[in-house]
């Protein structure tokens, strides 16, 4: 039987994404992909195999069914996974036989958990991408009953490995100067660093609302003409709530925008719960590229961070203070 | 005495980490368009130095830049392309001419004849009699924005946003008219109803337009335009260098 995964129940939104596309915004598609690029990078790391299609699961996981011998691997957004019935370490590549059932529940904290399957998902392509991009029409939402296709493993044996927890500061949030910054007083863009916004509840792969009790808004700015616009751009249109756009974001926007998410801090916004509080604070913008190349860097050695499991969770019955107290899921 | 030039420099700008953005203008004329796509066109088959992806808007060229490459060095080879020639003076290009069915049957087609200060008749008569060019390819794969209309036609985008307009929907503001690739959510008022798809994976060429081609619309009734749901271009006629 040909390797697959059978989907015996699915979240509300469960999608199948890679590294999206480059090189299309011409054509008005936009670069889509992963909501969170460093989780996707954990999971190729972990699966040793990267460029590979992993299933996004937002907020909620579901039931699958291994249809033969698998590996598959976690990261992102923790959630509860079982195998049949036994805990499994998230952040972590672990061994599957065929008709095992693996369970993942809700997200702990977070929005987009990953799954990666060992020889990656193979789902129809379209222009070198199987990412689904729902406002492109691209791809369909996972649903009960589908039964996905696997490639071949590259990497049967590497398992039983996790990476470590990574601390990082959620609530501060590192932006550039963009298309409409300058037409900013300088005023308001001291009010922009100073304000505190909430993850608003409209969100969804395009992008999220960013809530905030002040008006940011710009005399004038809605005769801006439509300008290219890219996942990480802070829009501010008329009426006061602020929209930082996402993976699946519109390719043209005519709304002002006051600032540049950095693509390296976009993750910390995609993975935000409604209610969670951000600060803007702008970089200069040698010193982020030079941290964009750093994260490149660091993303590029994920796979030789990766350390044996040190304890079989299966075994544990203080998973869950274990992995979110001690943090000290691996060996260093 | 000094006189003031017709056109103002194109301008570069960094937006973002790892882009620049070239602006011909800083409002939608049929010359600010036709420079940025003429330039665009030209860069295009360049290979230049650090570009990774270029795109046009409506008077604006983006530019997503390899940010391990020297940044000055090129916006510098960008800056030399721009030098080049005059954009702003090359000849309208001849593009195809699209004819496209609709029935302007939306619901904001009253609200939009109103802030444009015609009857409803008078808004189909004029938008159905004007060959409109799609200006930029954007917001959704193959999604054009088609201009410009009459300047009566300047009507500005609605403050809030519209939960959900359905796919192959027309809507217009700001003197121009888009087709909706997909059902969106947008600040443009809804006026009519197409059957022609913008982009369609399935399709030997799945971005239906070019920018630069010619658009015109005709009046249908509904009827029309629900027969023509599996036709995948909506009963539209093609005529080729117009």
């Amino acid at each position: 039987m040909m390797p697959a995964l059978k989907v015996e129940r699915a979240g509300p939104l469960v999608t199948v994404q890679d590294a999206g596309w480059r090189g299309t915004l011409a054509t008005g598609l936009s670069a889509g992909g992963a909501a969170d690029t460093r989780a996707l990078a954990e999971i190729w790391a972990l699966l040793g195999e990267p460029n590979t299609a992993v299933l996004e699961m937002a907020g909620m996981g579901g039931q699958f069914r291994a249809l033969a011998p698998m590996r598959i691997a976690f990261s992102g957004a923790m959630m509860s996974a079982t195998l049949d019935g036994a805990p499994m370490l998230w952040n972590a590549v672990h061994k599957v036989e065929a008709g095992q059932v693996l369970d993942i529940g809700a997200a702990h904290k977070g929005t987009y958990g990953y799954l990666g399957i060992g020889g990656g998902l193979k789902t129809p392509r379209f222009l070198g991408s199987s990412s689904t991009h729902r406002t492109a029409g691209l791809g369909q939402v996972v649903q009960a009953g589908d039964i996905l296709a696997i490639g071949t493993d590259t990497q049967p044996d590497r398992i039983g490995l996790a990476l470590p927890h990574r601390a990082q500061n959620n609530d501060l949030i590192q932006v550039v100067q963009t298309a409409h910054t300058a037409l900013f007083s300088e005023e308001l863009i001291d009010r922009f660093e100073k304000a505190m916004f909430l993850r608003g509840a409209r969100g969804n792969r395009q992008g999220i609302s960013l809530e905030t009790d002040q008006n940011f808004s710009l005399e004038g700015g809605q005769s801006i003409p439509s300008e290219t616009v890219i996942a990480g751009d802070i829009q501010v249109p008329g009426q006061g709530v602020l929209f930082a756009l996402l993976a699946d974001c519109q390719t043209t926007g005519g709304y002002p925008r006051i600032a540049a998410i950095l693509p390296s801090e976009l993750p910390k916004i995609a993975q935000a719960n409604v209610g969670d509080a951000f600060q803007f604070k702008f970089m200069d913008r040698e010193k982020a590229v030079a941290v964009e190349l750093a994260e490149r860097a660091a993303r590029a050695a994920l796979a030789n961070k990766c350390r044996p499991i040190l304890r079989d969770p299966a075994k544990m019955n203080d998973l869950l203070s274990y992995q979110l107290i001690s943090g000290a899921i691996a060996s260093t | 005495m000094t006189q003031t030039p017709p056109h103002p420099n194109p301008s570069i700008t960094y937006v973002g980490v790892d882009g620049l953005l070239v602006r011909f203008g800083e409002t939608v004329t049929e010359q600010n368009n036709q420079a940025a796509l003429a330039f665009h066109r030209y860069v295009d088959g360049l290979d230049l130095q650090g570009v990774l992806e270029s795109a046009p808007s409506l008077i604006a060229v983006y530019f997503r830049i390899d940010i391990t490459e020297c940044l000055a060095g090129v916006s510098a080879g960008i800056q030399a392309a721009l030098d080049t020639q005059d954009w702003f003076a090359l000849p309208s290009s001849k593009g195809r001419l699209w004819t496209i069915p609709c029935s302007f049957d939306g619901p904001q087609l009253a609200e939009a004849a109103e802030l444009a200060g015609v009857t409803q008749t008078q808004a189909v008569d004029q938008i159905t009699a004007a060959r409109t060019r799609v200006l930029t390819l954007g917001f959704a794969p193959g999604q054009p924005y088609l201009g410009n209309l009459e300047e009566h036609w300047n009507i500005p985008r609605m403050s809030g946003i519209a939960p959900n307009v359905p796919a192959q929907a027309l809507v217009i503001a700001v003197r121009q008219l888009i087709i909706f690739a997909n059902a969106a959510p947008t600040g443009w008022r809804h006026i009519g109803q197409t059957a022609f798809r913008c982009f369609d994976q399935d399709r030997a060429d799945p971005f239906a337009f070019k920018a630069g081609d010619h658009v015109r619309f005709r009046a249908v009734a509904r009827a029309e335009i629900d027969a023509l749901a599996s036709d995948t271009f909506g009963g539209a006629r093609l005529d080729e260098s117009q």
